[in-house]
């Protein structure tokens, strides 16, 4: 048996629950290798032939160990479970004993030091039928319940950036879809320009590797030095990290008194094509998180009881455990009763609720690495944490086969909906807490982002919206739309974002009139400024369209 | 206040019934408005033949909730260690009170051994250290479990500070006896009654129906 492919054993052997991406692999089985491949990607010299040179040896020891993969693969030892972004596969360990027997004497006696278990699945009890018609599916299947989906952290838990970058490298496996950094700008006045740029550019790499987000939540009330944020803004928007969203926390007020760093935000992010979302810290306190799936927060309530009882002795907190997806439209193309979706939205709650049961009850195994790191506070860390049923394509609107005589809109039948999860939900922790399991359980409804899985959803019936200028905000027909989307924000618990596409050849002070209006005007907590152009849309009779 | 039954069901379904019929309305600090009962006992006697299993079988056939498996009930009062994402669990403080203690084992059943008419043999589940903290929602229900042998057979008496009916009552009694056999085996005694006094047994204002259907039901 070849060293290398023993190297890899050992490590599904380490954690044979655990699914492995060949990124995880490269970086576990050449560590070496790929620690100096980093440093030529990375050199400080910012050389961009050492950088080329370093990609290729990072693309050498990919090609090596897939190599060895796939004829551990084809032996039936590990079992692809999925394919990813660019071509990256997902491995896990076959249990099947009769393999393992049939592997030579050296092999085995590596198997014989493993506890092989099955990967850990909950299956979608009660929702199999909906599940093969693609009408509902769990975010990151494999890793349903082996992974939390969201979580935030404190910039201020480690001293410096590089400690921080070294803390985020611990939590990748522990999540599946976005980690964010709370209070950001006090690394950003503290730390040096050259060593943030190379946090977001090692940060955005790995982001990739993983099929992960991080955000970096910055509050402009405590900004204490606007010069350096420019300049990070500056850094940041030439990077142009795909995988990093940088969320900035204002209200009016603040806006106006950084109206010189807002103007070079804007000039730098609308160059590199860059969104800027914007939280409205008049209407949300707790931070808000962009990822694959969705946005997420926290209830204003917990938040503050975080900030009062345990902030500083976590890490942060966790903020949304495990995700189902539901396709609406594809729903009511094919079933159309609403009894029937309140139904479905029921079974769905029950096995959110059977696989956060089945998380906690493994939370030593799934979470070893944060457990360790809220030592002796593990609970407190979990203790604000949601599991999400994200809708798509949702406007009944769209649907002319429903009946819509019993709801009048969505908004009418989601709020009655979210109100039996509600109860639902406070009888499962009476329930649990009751049996002397206190459980946290609280199922919230909230919009699915496309990008969670583009292939699984049905094409997008609902609408995006340009804005031209402030003028905009009058129309009676976009006033309608964020009204709506008010409500739908308070229905969602605010775990929604507002997206703005806008058009292009604008003065900086049109922008930040555009923001105040926003944030002094809508009940819409976050809301993001996209600069990329649509295509084939621009005029303001189409302001709104599919 | 008191009421006694030798059949786990009918036993349940009278508490309601009377919480529903004498119980003072109010509203809890969450806006759940319940109907309410303080310091009321709830006995059952000869539970070997009053089929605690019956209240969770009531409750399952209605599908409208998940509750918890048997298994998962008596592995959540002997499962010793304590996953550290809980606040507590009935095991970990009955088997490792503190990280330490095994009330049970190390206590319980040695001291009925030796005096099966001491009065001392209680276990606390309760944990002032970790629980009484005024932010701390999430606190044991069952404070202390009395255990006592009289007439060759053991009697278990159990505190609940905060005793819903509809729901937890039933894996309550299911789990008190389990626990009740555990010792009785331990000490080759017979199964006598257990006494639940409810410090404040109560229905909230969701379940008052379907506590109504189950007493039309059973009774």
């Amino acid at each position: 048996m070849h060293p290398t492919e023993q190297k890899i054993i050992q490590k599904f052997g380490s954690d044979p629950a655990r699914e492995f991406s060949t990124n995880d692999l490269v970086r576990l089985v050449f560590s070496g290798e790929y620690e100096e491949a980093r440093k030529y990607i990375y050199n400080e010299q910012n050389d961009k032939s050492i950088t080329l040179l370093g990609k290729r040896k990072k693309a050498r020891l990919h090609r090596k160990l897939l190599y060895y993969l796939s004829r551990l693969e084809q032996e039936g030892l590990l079992r692809v479970t999925r394919t990813e972004g660019r071509g990256e596969k997902f491995f896990v360990l076959n249990a099947d004993k009769e393999v393992i027997t049939k592997r030579d004497k050296a092999l085995r006696s590596v198997l014989s030091t493993i506890n092989i278990k099955e990967t850990s699945d909950v299956s979608l009890f009660g929702l199999e039928s909906y599940e093969e018609s693609k009408m509902v599916k769990r975010y990151d299947s494999q890793n349903w319940i082996n992974r939390i989906n969201s979580l935030v952290i404190e910039s201020s838990i480690r001293n410096d950036i590089n400690s921080l970058y070294q803390l985020i490298t611990e939590i990748y496996p522990s999540y599946n879809d976005v980690l964010g950094i709370n209070g950001f700008e006090e690394k950003v006045s503290s730390e040096d320009l050259q060593d943030l740029r190379a946090f977001i550019k090692k940060c955005d790499i790995d982001m990739r590797d993983y099929n992960k987000y991080l955000n970096i939540i910055i509050d402009l009330s405590k900004v204490k030095d606007s010069v350096k944020l420019t300049d990070f803004v500056e850094s940041f928007a030439s990077i142009k990290p795909s995988k990093i969203y940088i969320i900035f926390q204002a209200n009016s007020r603040t806006i106006s008194g950084h109206t010189r760093f807002i103007k070079q935000l804007i000039k730098h992010f609308a160059e590199s094509k860059i969104r800027i979302n914007m939280q409205n810290k008049d209407l949300k306190e707790a931070p808000y998180m962009i990822g694959r799936a969705g946005a997420y927060t926290f209830s204003e309530e917990e938040w503050a009881a975080y900030n009062e009882e345990f902030k500083g002795k976590t890490i942060g907190l966790c903020c949304s455990e495990t995700s189902l997806y539901i396709d609406v439209h594809r729903f009511f193309r094919e079933r159309k009763s609403f009894t029937e979706f309140r139904d479905f939205l029921g079974k769905a709650a029950k096995a959110l609720l059977m696989a956060s049961t089945a998380q906690r009850k493994k939370s030593d195994v799934f979470f070893k690495t944060i457990n360790q790191l809220n030592k002796g506070h593990q609970n407190k860390f979990f203790a604000y944490s949601f599991s999400f049923i994200r809708l798509w394509n949702y406007d009944l609107s769209q649907f002319p086969e429903a009946n819509t005589e019993e709801y009048k809109n969505f908004e009418t039948l989601i709020k009655s909906c979210a109100e039996d999860l509600d109860e639902f939900c406070k009888s499962e922790e009476t329930i649990f807490k009751s049996c002397g399991i206190p459980i946290r359980f609280k199922v919230l409804l909230s919009s699915a982002f496309r990008r969670f899985d583009p292939e699984f959803l049905s094409p997008r019936k609902y609408k995006k919206v340009t804005v031209r200028g402030i003028h905009d905000f009058q129309e009676p027909g976009l006033l309608e739309y964020l009204r709506r989307r008010e409500e739908l924000m308070a229905i969602f618990r605010h775990n929604d974002r507002v997206r703005f596409f806008r058009a292009p050849n604008f003065l900086y002070e049109e922008v930040i009139s555009e923001f105040n209006f926003l944030l002094n005007g809508f009940n819409i907590p976050l809301f993001s400024y996209d600069f990329k152009p649509r295509i084939g849309e621009l005029t303001l009779d189409s302001f709104i369209d599919e | 206040m008191d009421i006694r039954e030798s059949d786990a069901a009918r036993l349940w379904c009278k508490a309601m019934e009377l919480v529903l019929r004498e119980g003072f309305e109010y509203k809890d600090n969450e806006g759940r408005v319940c109907k309410e009962l303080l310091n009321l006992q709830i006995v059952l006697e000869n539970p070997l033949g009053a089929d605690v299993e019956k209240p969770i079988k009531l409750i399952n056939e209605s599908k409208k909730w998940v509750y918890p498996s048997k298994e998962e009930l008596v592995n959540i009062v002997f499962k010793e260690v304590q996953a550290p994402i809980y606040d507590y669990t009935y095991g970990g403080r009955i088997f490792n009170f503190a990280d330490e203690f095994d009330q049970l084992n190390n206590f319980i059943i040695p001291l009925l051994k030796q005096d099966s008419y001491s009065r001392r043999a209680t276990l606390v589940i309760y944990d002032p250290v970790s629980d009484s903290s005024i932010s701390n929602r999430n606190t044991p229900g069952i404070i202390y479990v009395q255990f006592r042998v009289r007439q060759g057979k053991l009697l278990l008496t159990a505190a609940i500070r905060s005793n819903d009916l509809f729901f937890g009552w039933p894996s309550n009694i299911f789990q008190l006896f389990s626990l009740q056999k555990y010792v009785a085996e331990h000490l080759g005694k017979g199964i006598g009654d257990i006494t639940i006094i409810a410090n404040s047994a109560h229905l909230f204002q969701e379940r008052f129906k379907n506590a109504e259907e189950l007493i039309a039901k059973v009774l």
